[in-house]
C-alpha cells in the first residue's frame, strides 16, 4: 500500500519535514509539497537547534556544508533586565571522564558554597565568547561541544530539497482553497483550478494556513499539524524546528495502517502533548531569564524542586539536564540540599578535576573552528 | 522539624522491608549518614510471600554491599530467568515472561512486527534466550560483552525472605545499626508539628527519632494506624484478596524460573529454592471459598508439605500518601499488589532508592515529600496496570475470569491494549517500569495477535526475514546448550570461596 501525503507549506519546516520523511518512510508514501496562497515572508536566517545534527546525519548534510551557508550556534545569549549577560550553552557541562554525573557533583558544590557560574565548565560557553576559525584539537573538549546553526533560510531550503531521497511533486500553483470535511481535508483546489487529493495532509505551513473549524493540534482525522502550525513559540530557541524533526520520527513510528488511524492518532497526540508541555516550559524559562514576568506552575515546580531538593526536572525534554542546570544557575537559584549518593565520590577530588577542566577551557584562546 | 538535619532514623519492622532499609541507610556515606535504630517485635513473623524478585534486586544488593556468593549461600537462593505462565490462556498452554528481549531490531523496527507478520507470534518464546534456557533448566550469568548474544538477558533470584532478612540484619548490625527487640505500644505525636516524636515500647523504653520509617507490614502501625492516612483501594480492579502459602519438598532438579498457574479464581505460584519449594495460591474469596482454595494448592504440590499452610488476607492498593510529616512507609505498610510479577520487593527497592536520593539532609520539606509520593504513586499504578493486563486477556471460562474480562479497567491500560490490538505498537507509559519486551511477552503470550503491523515491516522480503529469524533461533539454541544445568551452576558457585571482607 502506498500513501499519498500532501505537505502544506514551502518554508523551512515543510521542506525539512519532506526531506527527512522521504528518507525514513522508505517508499511507503509519495510526497507532494504545495505552497500556501499568501506570499512567503521568510526571515533572512533561520536558527537550528543543537540536535539538528541527528537529522542532518540522515540527510547526509555535513557540518562543512552547513558552514558554507551560515555560522555555528553554541548556545543562547541575551541580557537580563539587570544588565547582566545570560549565557545558556548547548553541549555538556564538566569533564567527560567523571565518576558520577557532573550535575550531581556541581549541586553538592553549590550547596557547599561554590560561587562560580556553572557555565565556567562549559566548552560551548567559551566558544560563544571566542568563536572564529581555528581547529579545536583536544578530543575531550571536542566531545563536549554541541552545535546548532544560524543559516541563510533560502540556501538551507535548497540544501534540504537536494538532500531528499528522491524528488517530491511540487505543483507550480499555490493553494487557492482548502475543502474540509468531517475527516479533515477533502481536497485542495489550486490556483489554476486543478484539484489535489491525498490520503494524509501535513500542515507544515508555519501558521500561514488557517486552521479549520474543530481542528486539533497534532493528528486528527487525515490531518497532522507540525512545527509552528501546532505550537507557536517565539524566542531565541528554535523549538519549532526541533518539533518538526520529532514529528517526522513520531509519524514514522506510528505510520498509518489499515483501520488503525484513530488509535495511532490518539497515541500521536498523547506523545505530542508531552513534548509541547516540555517546550512551553522551556520557552517560559527563557522568558523569565530575559526578565518577563511569566506565570507558569510547571516552571515554578521545576525551580522549587531545584531549590528545595537539589533536583533537576524529571523529564528535561526538549533540553538536556545540563541545559536546565545552566538555566537554573543563571536564575541565581541556590539549592539547599543535594543527592547524598554523590557522597560516594570524594568532593575534593571532584573539585581538582573540575578545576583542571576549567583550565583547559580557559586555554581556548581566540579563534577556534570546529572541525 | 523542617530545616533541621536528620540525625536519627527509626525503622519499625524487622522483615525484608525493614532490614533492606536499615542496610541501605547504613551505607549512606558521610557527612549525611544517620544513626539508625530498627525496632523489631519478637512476635511478628516475616510474611514470606516476597520470595521471587526482579533483576533490579541485583543492583540493590550490589549497592548495599551484599556479596552474591554469600547471599546465595545464606538465603538458599536460586536463579530466576523469568516467569512461566501456565493455563492462563487455556488449560495446557504455557508461555514465558523472561528477563530479556526477543532479538534486535529488524530494519529499524522492534522484532515483533516481523514475528507477527510471519505468523510466529505463538512461538515468541523461541526468540528469547532466557526463556529457552529456563525451559531446559539451564543457567549461566549474562556475558559482559555487549556484542554477544549472551549479553541480551538478565536474571533475578528466588530466596527465602526470612533468611534474607536475617542475612541483611547481620550486615546492618555489623555496619552500626542498633537492633531493638520490642513491641511498639504508643506512637507519640507532636500535635503542633504533625510529626512523630518517639515510640513508647511495652518494656517502658522510649525511642526518639527525627525520621521514622514504617516497615510494620499490613498493620501500617505508623502511617496507616497512627497518622490515619487513607488507603486507595483497588479491589474493584484486582479482586483477589487472600492467599494460602505453604512450602514443600523439592527434587534434584531446580527450575530457574517462577511458575504461575492460573486457577478457577486466581493463580498459584511455585518458587524453587535450594532447600524447598515455596508455593502459594492467590484467589478472590468472592469466587472461591478458603477450603477449596487450600485444597487446590495442596493437591498440586510437587512434594510433601513442610509446614502448616498460612493464610494471608490483603487488599490491592496503596496509602494515599507514602510520606507524611516525618514518617515514610516502605513495603506492605505502604501498599500491596499481588505478586503476579514478583514486584513486592521491587517496590521496596524503589522506595529505599528514593528515600536515599531524597534524604532530608537539610530538613524535611514539602518538595521532598511530594516528589517521593509522586514517584511511588506512579510506580504502583504502572505495576497495577501490568497485572490487570494478565487478567484482562486471560481466556479461561470460569465466572471469575469472565468478570475480569468484562469489568472496566484503567483508561490508560485500555488505550495501550487497543493500540497494540490494532497496530502492534507498544506504548510505554512509564519508562521506569516494565519495558517493551515484557509487554510483548504478555500481550502475545495471552494470544492477542494484532490486526496489522508496521507498514515498513511489510516491505522487507519475507524469505530473507524468515531466514534471519531462523538463524536467531539456531544461535539461541546453541547458546543454551552450552550453559550448565541450574543445579550445576549453583553447586559450582557455592564451591567458590567468598571474597574477604
Amino acid at each position: 500500500m502506498t500513501m499519498d501525503i500532501v505537505i502544506l507549506g514551502n518554508g523551512v519546516e515543510a521542506t525539512l519535514f519532506a526531506a527527512l520523511f522521504s528518507h525514513l518512510q522508505r517508499g511507503f508514501a509519495t510526497l507532494t509539497l504545495v505552497a500556501p496562497a499568501s506570499n512567503p515572508t521568510y526571515g533572512q536566517t533561520v536558527a537550528l537547534p543543537s540536535d539538528i545534527d541527528r537529522a542532518h546525519r540522515i540527510l547526509r548534510i555535513a557540518p562543512p556544508t552547513m558552514a558554507q551557508i551560515g555560522a555555528p550556534r553554541f548556545g543562547l545569549s541575551f541580557t537580563a533586565p539587570t544588565g547582566k549577560p545570560v549565557i545558556i550553552p548547548y553541549g555538556t557541562l564538566g569533564p567527560p571522564d567523571l565518576m558520577g554525573e557532573f550535575a550531581d557533583h556541581w549541586i553538592r558544590a553549590r550547596v557547599s558554597g561554590e560561587s562560580r557560574p556553572v557555565t565556567d565548565y562549559s566548552v560551548n560557553a567559551r566558544l560563544m565568547a571566542v568563536v572564529t576559525p581555528t581547529p579545536l584539537h583536544d578530543p575531550d573538549l571536542h566531545k563536549s561541544v554541541a552545535m546548532g546553526w544560524e543559516v541563510n533560510a533560502i540556501l538551507y531550503r535548497q540544501l534540504l530539497q537536494q538532500s531528499a531521497a528522491g524528488p517530491h511533486a511540487m505543483p507550480g500553483e499555490p493553494i487557492q482553497r482548502i475543502v474540509r470535511g468531517p475527516e479533515g481535508i477533502n481536497e485542495i483546489i489550486l490556483a489554476d483550478g486543478s484539484i489535489l487529493r491525498g490520503d494524509l495532509y501535513i500542515d507544515a505551513s508555519e501558521g500561514r494556513i488557517e486552521a479549520g473549524p474543530g481542528s486539533t493540534a497534532g493528528w486528527s482525522g487525515n490531518m497532522l499539524t507540525v512545527g509552528t502550525a501546532a505550537q507557536r513559540l517565539d524566542g531565541p530557541e528554535p523549538f519549532t524546528i526541533a518539533a518538526t524533526v520529532s514529528a517526522v520520527a513520531r509519524l514514522t513510528n506510528l505510520m498509518p495502517r489499515a483501520d488503525a488511524l484513530p488509535v495511532l492518532a490518539a497515541e500521536y497526540r498523547r506523545l505530542l502533548a508531552q513534548e509541547q508541555e516540555g517546550m512551553l516550559t522551556a520557552a517560559q524559562m527563557l522568558r523569565r531569564l530575559s526578565g518577563d514576568a511569566v506565570s507558569s506552575d510547571k516552571l515554578d515546580a521545576h525551580e522549587a524542586r531545584y531549590r528545595d531538593a537539589g533536583l533537576l526536572p524529571v523529564d528535561p525534554q526538549p533540553w538536556s539536564p545540563d541545559m536546565w542546570l545552566a538555566c537554573l544557575d543563571a536564575r541565581d537559584i541556590r539549592p539547599r540540599r543535594y543527592d547524598p549518593n554523590v557522597d560516594r565520590h570524594d568532593a575534593a577530588a571532584f573539585s581538582r578535576h573540575a578545576e583542571r577542566w576549567r583550565a583547559r577551557i580557559d586555554a581556548i584562546q581566540a579563534p577556534v573552528r570546529m572541525t | 522539624m523542617q530545616g533541621s538535619a536528620i540525625r536519627d532514623v527509626v525503622i519499625v519492622g524487622g522483615g525484608t522491608a525493614g532490614w533492606m532499609t536499615a542496610l541501605a541507610l547504613s551505607r549512606m556515606p558521610p557527612p549525611n549518614s544517620p544513626r539508625i535504630t530498627l525496632i523489631e517485635s519478637p512476635d511478628i513473623g516475616t510474611v514470606g510471600v516476597g520470595e521471587a524478585t526482579l533483576p533490579t534486586i541485583r543492583h540493590f544488593n550490589q549497592w548495599a554491599g551484599v556479596d552474591e556468593i554469600a547471599f546465595v549461600r545464606e538465603t538458599k537462593a536460586t536463579f530466576k530467568l523469568g516467569i512461566e505462565f501456565c493455563d492462563w490462556r487455556e488449560i495446557g498452554h504455557s508461555f514465558f515472561h523472561a528477563f530479556g528481549d526477543h532479538g534486535p531490531q529488524i530494519a529499524g523496527l522492534p522484532p515483533y512486527h516481523q514475528i507477527i507478520r510471519l505468523g510466529l507470534a505463538d512461538q515468541l518464546d523461541s526468540f528469547s534466550l532466557p526463556a529457552q534456557a529456563a525451559r531446559k533448566g539451564h543457567f549461566s550469568p549474562p556475558s559482559a560483552d555487549d556484542r554477544s548474544l549472551g549479553s541480551s538477558y538478565s536474571y533475578a533470584y528466588h530466596f527465602d525472605a526470612s533468611l534474607y532478612a536475617g542475612h541483611l540484619r547481620r550486615l546492618a548490625v555489623g555496619a552500626g545499626v542498633r537492633h531493638v527487640e520490642g513491641r511498639v505500644q504508643h506512637v507519640l505525636l507532636d500535635a503542633t508539628k504533625g510529626s512523630i516524636e518517639g515510640l513508647a515500647l511495652d518494656d517502658g523504653h522510649r525511642i526518639d527519632g527525627d525520621l521514622f520509617v514504617d516497615c510494620s507490614g499490613f498493620r501500617s502501625l505508623l502511617l496507616g494506624d497512627r497518622l490515619g492516612v487513607a488507603f486507595e483501594d483497588w479491589s474493584h480492579w484486582l479482586p483477589a484478596d487472600r492467599a494460602w502459602a505453604v512450602p514443600c519438598a523439592g527434587g534434584e532438579t531446580i527450575a530457574p524460573y517462577t511458575r504461575s498457574t492460573a486457577g478457577a479464581a486466581g493463580w498459584r505460584w511455585r518458587i524453587p529454592l535450594q532447600h524447598r519449594v515455596g508455593n502459594g495460591h492467590v484467589y478472590a474469596s468472592a469466587f472461591l471459598d478458603d477450603e477449596e482454595a487450600l485444597d487446590q494448592l495442596i493437591r498440586n504440590l510437587d512434594g510433601a508439605p513442610l509446614a502448616e499452610p498460612r493464610q494471608l488476607r490483603f487488599r490491592a492498593g496503596h496509602r494515599r500518601q507514602f510520606w507524611v510529616g516525618n514518617c515514610i512507609a516502605i513495603g506492605l505498610s505502604s501498599g500491596f499488589l499481588e505478586p503476579l510479577e514478583s514486584t513486592s520487593i521491587n517496590l521496596i527497592e524503589r522506595g529505599i532508592s528514593l528515600l536515599v536520593q531524597l534524604f532530608p539532609t537539610a530538613g524535611i520539606n514539602p518538595v521532598l515529600r511530594t516528589e517521593y509520593d509522586r514517584h511511588m504513586t506512579q510506580a504502583f499504578a504502572s505495576i497495577r496496570d501490568f497485572v490487570i493486563l494478565h487478567y484482562r486477556l486471560g481466556r479461561r471460562a470460569e465466572p471469575f475470569w469472565q468478570v475480569m474480562r468484562d469489568q472496566p479497567i484503567p483508561s490508560s491500560l485500555e488505550e495501550q491494549i487497543e493500540l497494540f490490538a490494532q497496530s502492534a505498537e507498544i506504548s510505554i507509559r512509564d519508562a521506569g517500569s516494565f519495558a517493551e519486551p515484557s509487554w510483548a511477552a504478555i500481550l502475545l503470550g495471552l494470544g492477542l495477535v494484532p490486526r496489522d503491523t508496521h507498514p515498513l515491516a511489510q516491505r522487507e522480503p519475507e524469505a530473507a526475514i524468515a531466514a534471519h529469524l531462523a538463524r536467531g533461533r539456531h544461535l539461541i539454541a546453541g547458546h543454551v546448550d552450552a550453559m550448565p544445568s541450574h543445579r550445576t551452576f549453583i553447586d559450582r558457585l557455592l564451591a567458590c570461596p567468598e571474597p574477604r571482607p
